[in-house]
């Protein structure tokens, strides 16, 4: 009877806990203006309850981390090539290339540090990044957030080893669904790729619980005159693009869709192989996926590039001086809007990069400017980097550029990677702005992309964009790496080379004495040297043509010679004679 | 030109004649010398390179440690492990309790127990056995005997009490009561942990030990839910709850012993990669076949995050083509598996009907999952099987008998205090042959720390004070590992002693050649100055 109520009891409970995760699957594809296809995967796990201890659809090992390490927002980005915002417009995700990690912690976390360090050492772990190379030296915290902490690695290489573990941590791993079509061969293929994981809690005013969202995402784009190898056409699909179509849909997704964004139609017309299911603003294809499914398209190649409407704001970075002594760093933000904007731009300069502040030259258009805001964190050799935030106001249809200039430090010899030589990677600045959300076609701040995109919110509202700049690559003074072991060995030399002397000239004295006849090994070297000598004389004697009779003395001949040894009694006359005369 | 001449060879010829007295005057010569000072310089030299420099030298190229106390190591494994335990005899003849105490002496007289008998002070004797549970409440790691007329044979109580028929032969009671204080398991995991190989002659005793995951002072218990068809068949059931109801109890009797982290998660879409063989309408799985169930589930069950042991217990929910299935074990077919140190596995067979049905889903039942989870973890964590060899009062929760309870802590003194002596002991025996090994302060305190905690442990052992010995074995056991597995300890390993010498040999052979060389000179001209 016990057991029975138990039972009941449990049930009843059972059924009131529905499950609180909602999973949906969405791939965005967009072509742009040069040939290009934009494609964006985004695979959402909408959470309620803060704890992950027990968890549905969030993957395990993610929930442990971010339970353990008192994670309220995460956002990890692995990117390999460059966003051109110029001519590709808006990525749902900006990326910059390499690794680049942020993260919120609780508001009550008692070390910061510590948590952010083991963060990225167990993420490092997860993902098979190099996360773990993180340290003071290449972070920084908010400078409004005290719990905020960011990091860039720019020379990490992303590949295979990267993709497979993002993949686990899907609920249909990468059996079914849309996850199917990520193989590693031809992700990896692609012109731009960036892997992320997006995880930050939601506003929700309805109810008391808090609710939170994980996001990952795939953002790629492929050459479509590369993958259709056809010059004439900028024909795509997804068998072209991904080597597979769709077979089975994930069973575990609310949704799952398939979004293509139509609105080159009008420049250029180009045909779709399936009619979608209907049609969002009117020129956004949908397509609800069960069971298989294949797509493409057929798009001639435009004899006018149209782009359908030019990003406000973008960005350019570069370095300027010459040679290993001075350098400058040079930011340039285009604003193409007819009004002025508001951008906070935060450069994050290593410390083996020493800027000058007083070189820190703002100018919009070749006028100068003054930043609205700025704050400046001096760097700290091998403890922190330099933290420049500058808040500005843009003037319409400017461009307006940040310049200060650095010196190339010396490192110590350990502190060069290996291959020092490649050069050393500057991670990207960042800048931050607030457009109008009718000034960019696609906005990206929701959770779902059909939310994003089925968006009635045209006004002036604003859209929070973040460009993310060019990495750039420099050249510090490079030892050459054997030079301790040679100084080492040197050193050694010398010492022992002038110790010997000083020795001898303080404890010796030379002094002259008798010679005596040793027997020995000091005689036997003399007579061979004589030898020797002899024999070059007579070999001399031959060059130049002079018949010498050499006499051979039989040893019954040879008399002693206290210095010389044995010697011909001729020789002993002789001596005598010169003595004697 | 020629008187020159002549003069020079009568010279000559002078100082070729006259060699004797050339040689006194050299002698003079070399006694007006700076010769004291010479041999003096000489002497400096030797003595600033032999008496100052090498001894620096040394010192400097010297591996840092912070000196140990090997001396106390090593008198760990002299000393012997005595629990003192009261028992408390209860009979209504005197004379039997005093034989019964008499007897308990002469039992326990040679084993790591140190039983302190007495008759008890209980007056009430017709009680029924649930008076008898609430009345009789004896103190942390004691036990009562208590003859009653309630019961046929031995029988265990849910708190300390062992209640016997005034019928029991005696031999057997003390037999029994060997079996409740762990006797044979006790010294059987100490053994097998001090001389690898050796065991107990018991097979029960070696299952039970081999099945126990290793010591720690924190676990995971991961609740994994596989629903391989979750197109085919939902499943509405929240793991949470009974874990919550029915491990939660459990777990926070056991809090002295380990810390307990609980978590659950699901898996979708994981084949079972071995065939079933179908039995009569229903489906069986060798029981050898559940590694190969675990092996592909492995790799995405843990997080990787943690460094504690973690206790798997995976739940997969039968495929619709397979149901029912089971695993086959002795002729008999169970659901559930468990598997070594690792956890356990089980099988949750839906109705048929819920299967290929969207609208209908299926509901587990909690109690019939989570008993075979319980059961499993007693077995894991160490709890002793007595349904053999005593009957046991049922239990009204998934929570332990006090006397479980005991043997639960006594079983962990002994193995983390067993497990921190050899600890203790391999690593002073590392550092004596090993000479390269740096022990920085941090681990030289560490492991003082764990000595002293280890000796507490006896101490309080031989007092009976079974909770402050479990706190003292539990520090012993985490400084002794902090200690053991410090990464400092590895710092020097990878630089040998002959490759610091190659480094300074270059210096040291042509600095070190004239010194000594020099050093007879001034033997001599020491000999000559303090003997003539």
């Amino acid at each position: 009877m016990k057991c029975l109520c138990c039972l009941l009891l449990a049930v009843a409970v059972s059924t009131v806990h529905a499950r609180s995760e909602s999973y949906s699957e969405e791939l965005f594809v967009k072509p742009l203006a040069t040939g290009f296809v934009y494609s964006f995967f985004q695979f959402t796990v909408v959470r309620e309850g803060g704890s992950f201890s027990h968890s549905d659809l969030v993957p395990h090992s993610l929930g442990d981390i971010i339970d353990r390490f008192r994670v309220a927002e995460l956002h990890i980005d692995l990117t390999s090539g460059l966003w051109r915002h110029k001519s590709w417009g808006y990525p749902a995700v900006d990326a910059p290339s390499g690794a680049e990690i942020s993260a919120r912690f609780h508001n009550d976390t008692q070390d910061v540090n510590k948590n952010w360090y083991g963060l990225t050492n167990a993420l490092s772990g997860l993902l098979c990044t190099s996360l773990n190379f993180i340290n003071s030296a290449n972070s920084y915290e908010s400078s409004a957030d005290r719990f905020y902490r960011y990091s860039n690695l720019p020379r990490e290489n992303v590949c295979t080893e990267n993709l497979t573990p993002w993949k686990k941590l899907l609920p249909c791993d990468s059996t079914r669904g849309l996850s199917s079509l990520l193989n590693s061969g031809r992700v990896h293929n692609a012109n731009y790729h960036s892997l992320g994981i997006h995880f930050r809690p939601l506003c929700n005013n309805t109810s008391k619980s808090s609710k939170y969202e994980l996001r990952q995402t795939v953002s790629l784009v492929y050459d479509s005159v590369f993958i259709s190898a056809n010059n004439k056409n900028y024909d795509w699909s997804l068998r072209k693009m991904f080597g597979t179509g769709l077979f089975r849909t994930c069973p575990l997704a609310d949704y799952s869709k398939i979004y293509i964004d139509t609105s080159a139609n009008n420049s250029v017309p180009y045909v779709l192989s399936q009619n979608p299911d209907y049609f969002l603003k009117e020129n956004i294809a949908v397509y609800n996926l069960n069971g298989i499914f294949h797509l493409s398209a057929v798009m001639p190649r435009p004899k006018v590039v149209v782009s359908d409407l030019k990003p406000i704001l973008y960005t350019d970075r570069f370095i300027t001086g010459f040679g290993q002594e001075y350098g400058g760093l040079v930011t340039r933000i285009y604003n193409e809007h007819r009004l002025p904007v508001i951008v906070t731009v935060i450069e994050n300069i290593p410390w083996f990069l020493p800027i000058y502040y007083h070189t820190l030259r703002v100018t919009s258009n070749g006028v100068c400017v003054m930043p609205k805001a700025l704050i400046y964190k001096p760097g700290k050799g091998r403890m922190q980097i330099y933290y420049l935030e500058i808040v500005l106001e843009l003037p319409s249809h400017s461009i307006t550029e940040i310049s200060v200039q650095f010196d190339y430090v010396f490192l110590k010899w350990q502190e060069y990677p290996p291959d020092a030589n490649h050069g050393f990677y500057i991670g990207s600045a960042i800048v931050k702005a607030s457009i109008p959300r009718n000034s960019t076609s696609l906005t990206f701040d929701k959770s779902l992309i059909i939310d994003n995109l089925n968006s009635s919110d045209s006004s002036d509202s604003d859209y929070l964009i973040i460009l993310k700049t060019e990495n750039f690559i420099i050249t510090l003074p490079t030892p050459d790496f054997s030079m301790p072991y040679n100084v080492i060995c040197l050193a050694c030399t010398v010492v022992a080379l002038a110790f010997g002397p000083i020795h001898n000239i303080t404890t010796k004295r030379l002094k002259l004495t008798t010679a005596k006849y040793v027997p020995g090994l000091a005689s036997v070297v003399q007579k061979s040297y004589l030898w020797l000598e002899n024999m070059v004389c007579y070999k001399n004697a031959n060059k130049v043509g002079k018949a010498t009779s050499v006499r051979v003395f039989t040893p019954e001949e040879l008399s002693y010679h206290p210095t010389l040894g044995h010697v011909s009694e001729e020789f002993m006359k002789n001596q005598v004679a010169c003595k004697e005369s | 030109m020629d008187d020159n001449l002549i003069k020079e060879k009568e010279s000559s010829v002078q100082t070729s004649t006259n060699n004797v007295n050339n040689d006194e005057v050299w002698e003079i010569i070399d006694k007006e010398d700076d010769e004291d000072l010479r041999n003096l310089s000489a002497a400096v030299y030797a003595f600033i390179l032999l008496v100052i420099g090498i001894p620096l030298w040394w010192r400097m190229t010297e591996v840092q440690r912070h000196p140990l106390p090997y001396s106390q190591i090593s008198q760990l494994g002299n000393m012997d492990v005595t629990i003192a335990t009261d028992i408390f005899v209860y009979t209504k003849n005197v004379s039997k309790t005093e034989q019964i105490i008499q007897q308990l002496h002469t039992t326990f007289n040679s084993t790591m127990f140190n039983i302190n008998a007495q008759s008890s002070t209980i007056k009430n004797l017709d009680d029924t056995l649930d008076k008898l549970e609430t009345i009789v409440i004896s103190p942390l790691g004691s036990l009562h005997l208590i003859e009653t007329n309630s019961v046929d044979n031995i029988t265990a109580g849910l708190n300390r009490n062992v209640y016997f028929s005034p019928s029991t032969n005696i031999q057997l009671l003390m037999a029994t009561l060997k079996r409740l204080l762990q006797i044979d398991a006790l010294s059987d995991s100490m053994i097998s942990m001090l001389s690898p190989g050796k065991h107990s002659d018991d097979p029960q005793i070696v299952a039970e030990r081999q099945r126990r995951v290793r010591p720690s002072s924190n676990y995971n218990v991961l609740l994994t839910v596989v629903n391989p068809e979750p197109d085919k068949l939902h499943l509405s059931w929240e793991p949470e709850i009974p874990l919550n109801r029915y491990l939660q109890p459990l777990l926070n009797q056991l809090e002295l012993i380990a810390d307990f982290s609980v978590q659950s998660q699901w898996l979708y879409l994981i084949d079972l990669v071995q065939k079933p063989v179908n039995l009569n309408s229903s489906f069986v799985l060798d029981k050898n076949q559940a590694q190969y169930i675990i092996t592909p589930l492995e790799k995405k069950l843990g997080s990787g995050v943690s460094q504690n042991p973690c206790i798997h217990f995976v739940i997969y929910v039968t495929p619709c083509s397979y149901i029912p299935l089971f695993f086959h074990e002795n002729n008999q077919l169970t659901i559930a598996m468990m598997s070594a140190r690792w956890g356990g596995v089980q099988f949750l067979n839906a109705d048929k009907l819920s299967c290929n049905n969207d609208s209908i889903s299926f509901v587990p039942d909690d109690l019939s999952i989570m008993s075979p989870i319980i059961t499993q973890f007693h077995a894991l964590i160490g709890v002793p099987d007595m349904t053999k060899h005593v009957s046991l009062m049922p239990l009204k929760s998934s929570t332990l008998r006090m006397w479980q309870l005991d043997s639960m802590y006594r079983l962990k003194i002994i193995e983390q205090y067993t497990n921190a002596r050899i600890t203790l002991t391999s690593l002073s025996r590392l550092l004596g042959e090993i000479s390269n090994i740096v022990i920085i302060e941090e681990v030289g305190k560490a492991v003082t720390e764990s000595v002293e905690a280890a000796t507490k442990v006896l101490e309080y052992l031989k007092i009976g004070k079974l909770d402050a010995a479990l706190e003292y074995s539990k520090l012993a056991f985490e400084t002794s590992e902090f200690a053991f597995t410090h990464p400092s300890l590895l710092a020097l390993l990878y630089f040998p002693d002959d490759q610091k010498y190659a480094v300074y040999i270059p210096l040291f052979l042509p600095v070190m050649i004239p010194v000594l060389m020099s050093l007879k000179g001034v033997k001599k001209w020491i000999q000559f100055k303090y003997q003539l």
